[in-house]
């Protein structure tokens, strides 16, 4: 095996755990979420050459999003409705009960809003960073977030609101 | 309300349940080609009407000299029309046209030297009356992809076929992208039946060539 094929083996074997938590956080389907890293992965590959030496995680991370946002823009995805309140004193002890709000709540955003949420919360990207990977405004990342949090109910601190990635 | 913290505790949980294994060969296989299609320049043909024997379906460009023994290409005419429903499992495709609801029949049959299945397409009307449009044939039922069939172009569905074997998934490689398809496991039955949905024809249209893919419950392929 040539070394850039080790290399990319390698980087399969480190990264793919995450990132098919990601893609599954961006689609909510299991099945989805495999396909579309494996896209995203052959695209990583096909251009591996050109972007080992730089940050190959970062652009997978990229590809998978834009990707995920590209096929659900086609369908005209109908809002699930309000999303309910939380039950009161339910603060995420029942680990079932969390991951079905959490992908009921994810379920309501639009693909662009999904992925802002995923990265900037999941991946901890500072809304900069978000803003060049979706290759979009800052501003356009800081309303977004705000509607994504507002719709699914979360309470957003004013310090964290525009806050860079946690150390 | 929930706070963000929370939010970021769930999203980073770990969902119960294990993906499947990402296959990196695959991945590697694919990715070299799509790198030397953009070195080349290729341009692919449009699918219109292909059977395959195999887990690849190409487009029609390549078959322009005319398909070879292993291929037969389904008529996009009529080739039968019945007062009443055909023998078979029918199986709801879920899909509709101005012809009514898209259905396909699986019909079981005998071919030296075993069990055989012929796919046919049709439609079901209001009374529930299934009509016969396009059928393939016997085809036997060793272990893999059969009875491949393009629907007709801007009508239909765009791939269908059925696997025999214990195939729980079925994926095409379209271009660069992973669409999974629509199944229907026969109950009492190795097979099972599949389609790609009609808002994929405009994809499936472009595309020179398809390969496929077969994975067990598991997540394991068990068939290209």
């Amino acid at each position: 095996m040539a070394r850039g094929d080790a290399e990319f083996v390698a980087f399969v074997e480190a990264f793919s755990g995450r990132l098919l938590h990601a893609a599954y956080l961006l689609t909510g389907d299991r099945h989805q979420a495999e396909d579309d890293v494996q896209t995203a992965l052959v695209r990583t590959y096909a251009s591996w050459s050109g972007i080992q030496r730089k940050d190959p995680f970062a652009y997978t991370r990229k590809v998978l999003a834009n990707h995920v946002i590209d096929r659900w823009r086609r369908p005209i995805r109908e809002n699930t409705g309000e999303l309910p309140e939380r039950a009161a004193g339910d603060d995420f002890v029942d680990g079932v009960a969390t991951h079905e709000w959490l992908m009921r709540a994810l379920a309501g955003l639009s693909a662009r809003e999904r992925a802002i949420v995923v990265l900037r919360h999941y991946w901890d990207l500072s809304e900069v960073d978000v803003a060049a990977e979706l290759k979009v405004s800052v501003g356009t990342v800081k309303s977004t977030n705000s509607r994504a949090l507002a719709k699914i109910r979360v309470a957003v601190e004013p310090e964290t609101s525009t806050a860079g990635p946690r150390s | 309300m929930t706070d963000l913290e929370a939010l970021r505790s769930a999203l980073t949980a770990v969902p119960a349940g294990q993906f499947g294994k990402v296959d990196v060969d695959r991945i590697m296989e694919l990715g070299a080609r799509k790198r030397a299609h953009r070195r080349m320049g290729v341009v692919g043909g449009a699918l219109t009407a292909v059977v395959a024997l195999t887990g690849t379906v190409f487009g029609v460009a390549q078959l322009r000299e005319g398909p070879p023994p292993s291929l037969a290409v389904a008529s996009p005419e009529t080739v039968s029309t019945t007062p009443a429903s055909p023998p078979g499992i029918v199986v709801t495709t879920g899909a509709s046209d101005s012809g009514g609801e898209i259905v396909l029949v699986l019909q079981q049959g005998t071919l030296s030297p075993g069990t055989a299945y012929g796919l046919t397409l049709g439609h079901r009307d209001a009374s529930g009356r299934v009509t016969e449009e396009m059928a393939t044939g016997l085809r036997e039922a060793s272990q893999g992809f059969h009875a491949l069939t393009a629907g007709r172009p801007g009508r239909d569905l765009p791939l269908y076929g059925y696997y025999a074997g214990p195939a729980r998934r079925i994926t095409a490689q379209v271009h660069d992208l992973t669409v999974t398809a629509q199944t229907a496991v026969l109950p009492g039955l190795d097979v099972t039946v599949f389609w790609f949905p009609t808002r994929h024809t405009d994809l499936f249209g472009d595309a020179p060539w398809v390969p496929l893919y077969a994975y067990d419950a598991n997540g394991y392929r068990i068939g290209s």
